[in-house]
């Protein structure tokens, strides 16, 4: 037999992997989605979908792969929020939370938003400036930054990387809060379903699978104005305060394997 | 005469910063260490990295590329850095062409930092001293490491495997054949410090789809007539569907 990794299946049940020793078939064509849709469409017995989200599932559970608009730019007023946002991880933080540690800060103390710069040129942004980002949810004030390397229609940032202020146990002017920012003050997490206003609110996921839908969120983008502030907003109204028996930060710190603190603690 | 040096391919490089972050846990806890941090926790932290990641684009949208470029010290043949040593604390070893400081004989007086042309030199705040990538040299000349184990940090931790390490002056050396056969070039050559440390340049990629790749002449089941063989215990579970 060669279409199939005979070798692989008779491992892959000898290990336990899989039960069966039969090929491993890519499925284009989903016979589980098309089961979602016929009961959407009555013909099949069994658990049925709300008569409210009937016309959804029967739509978008095609047991085909096939284009749509993302449901939340559907919502959308396209020509007001004319550019999709997206985010990435860091790759140095990657499979990692801990971007207060003091190696990976230093690599990303702050992030810009990606703004291709014909794009940002057009709205009057300069490289490096102050701006405002606004979605149909809220809006957030960032840095500038000019790229090439990102589509006119698209604009990104770095996730995870803005904190409040005195978060993480950074100091309550570190740069993440005063000059980082997160996305999520855009997105939000319900659909508006202008078909079914009266209805519970939908999650903001796609069909199938329950993606998130963050990448579906459309946005402006604005200079701000010379005479506000230059930092991030929104902003804490207080800084979050130290856990209680929390050992101040060290001003300067050097770590030696075996020794711990190569310096001393300074109390700042 | 030996003369270790890295070759680092720009063209696999994606700049997760593995090799910034491998290379100073290794050289924070070694002969060269702690790398010290100042304000960590503070506002605009900085901190002592032998070894840095800058990512730059070039040209213009569409015809971009995003360029990571790692930069360390590049223990040049003819290092500017050791004559201008008032101390003779900046020294280049004879055995290997390892360029080091000798922090006991280092007074801070960064002439050093000014005569480098690359940028490749770190100050350490805390001992007042100059420091910089000592290409592992507590690694490389270990005699307790395993063999394979004996590279620099960030040649061990590189995920793409971008950065070659050996002799640049051993003809057969993996180094020397990268940098012979796939065009290795060094940094500034005109300042004739004859760099040890090479990097291989950005490739066009292309892909070429040929007719018999998009129809199959060779569908085994045509060839050999078989079928796979079916299940052992019913329908599979990715498969009870069909």
């Amino acid at each position: 037999m060669r279409n199939w990794n005979d070798g692989y299946m008779r491992w892959a049940q000898g290990a336990g992997l899989r039960r069966d020793r039969d090929p491993i078939v890519i499925h284009l064509y989903s016979e589980f989605l098309q089961r979602f849709r016929l009961a959407a469409q009555g013909k099949h017995k069994g658990k049925q979908p709300p008569d409210r989200l009937r016309q959804r599932v029967q739509t978008y559970f095609d047991p085909l792969p096939f284009y749509y608009a993302p449901l939340e730019e559907q919502a959308t007023d396209t020509t007001r929020y004319p550019l999709n946002a997206v985010t990435q991880r860091p790759m140095a933080m990657y499979h990692s939370w801990d971007s207060q540690n003091a190696w990976l800060r230093q690599i990303h103390t702050y992030n810009f938003l990606m703004v291709n710069r014909r794009t940002a040129l057009a709205e009057g942004i300069a490289d490096g400036a102050w701006m405002w980002v606004e979605s149909p949810w809220g809006k957030v004030r960032c840095q500038c930054r000019h790229s090439e390397a990102v589509e006119p229609g698209t604009v990104w940032t770095w996730n995870a990387i803005g904190k409040a202020a005195g978060a993480w146990s950074l100091a309550p002017d570190a740069n993440e809060s005063r000059q980082g920012f997160l996305l999520n003050h855009l997105i939000r997490e319900e659909l508006p379903l202008q078909a079914a206003r009266a209805a519970p609110p939908s999650p903001t996921a796609t069909p199938s699978p329950a993606r998130p839908a963050w990448y579906d969120v459309r946005v402006r983008i604005y200079p701000a104005q010379a005479d506000e502030p230059g930092a991030s907003w929104p902003q804490a109204a207080q800084p979050m305060q130290p856990v209680p028996g929390m050992a101040a930060a060290p001003e300067r710190r050097g770590w030696m394997a075996g020794l711990g603190l190569g310096c001393k603690k300074v109390t700042r | 005469m030996t003369q270790l040096a890295l070759v680092i391919d720009l063209n696999v490089c994606v700049g997760c910063h593995a090799c910034v972050t491998s290379c100073k846990q290794w050289n924070t806890s070694g002969a060269a260490g702690p790398l010290v941090d100042d304000q960590p926790y503070g506002k605009d932290p900085s901190g002592t990295f032998f070894n840095r990641v800058q990512t730059f684009e070039v040209g213009e949208f569409p015809n971009t590329q995003t360029v990571h470029f790692p930069k360390s010290c590049l223990h040049c043949e003819d290092p500017p850095c050791v004559p201008v040593c008032p101390t003779g604390a900046s020294y280049k070893r004879v055995q290997d062409g390892i360029v080091l400081v000798d922090y006991d004989k280092c007074i801070g007086c960064k002439y050093c930092s000014w005569a480098c042309p690359y940028g490749a030199r770190e100050f350490d705040e805390e001992r007042k001293v100059m420091s910089k990538c000592t290409l592992c040299v507590d690694r490389v000349t270990s005699t307790t490491l395993p063999e394979p184990e004996r590279k620099p940090a960030c040649v061990l931790a590189c995920p793409a495997s971008a950065r070659l390490f050996g002799d640049v002056h051993d003809p057969d050396s993996a180094v020397s054949v990268a940098i012979r056969e796939r065009g290795g070039y060094p940094l500034m050559p005109e300042w004739n410090t004859r760099p040890a440390n090479h990097y291989l340049p950005r490739r066009r990629t292309q892909i070429t789809v040929h007719a018999e790749d998009l129809v199959r002449v060779d569908n085994p089941l045509k060839i050999d007539g078989q079928q796979p063989e079916l299940p052992q215990h019913g329908a599979g579970r990715e498969d009870y569907a069909t």
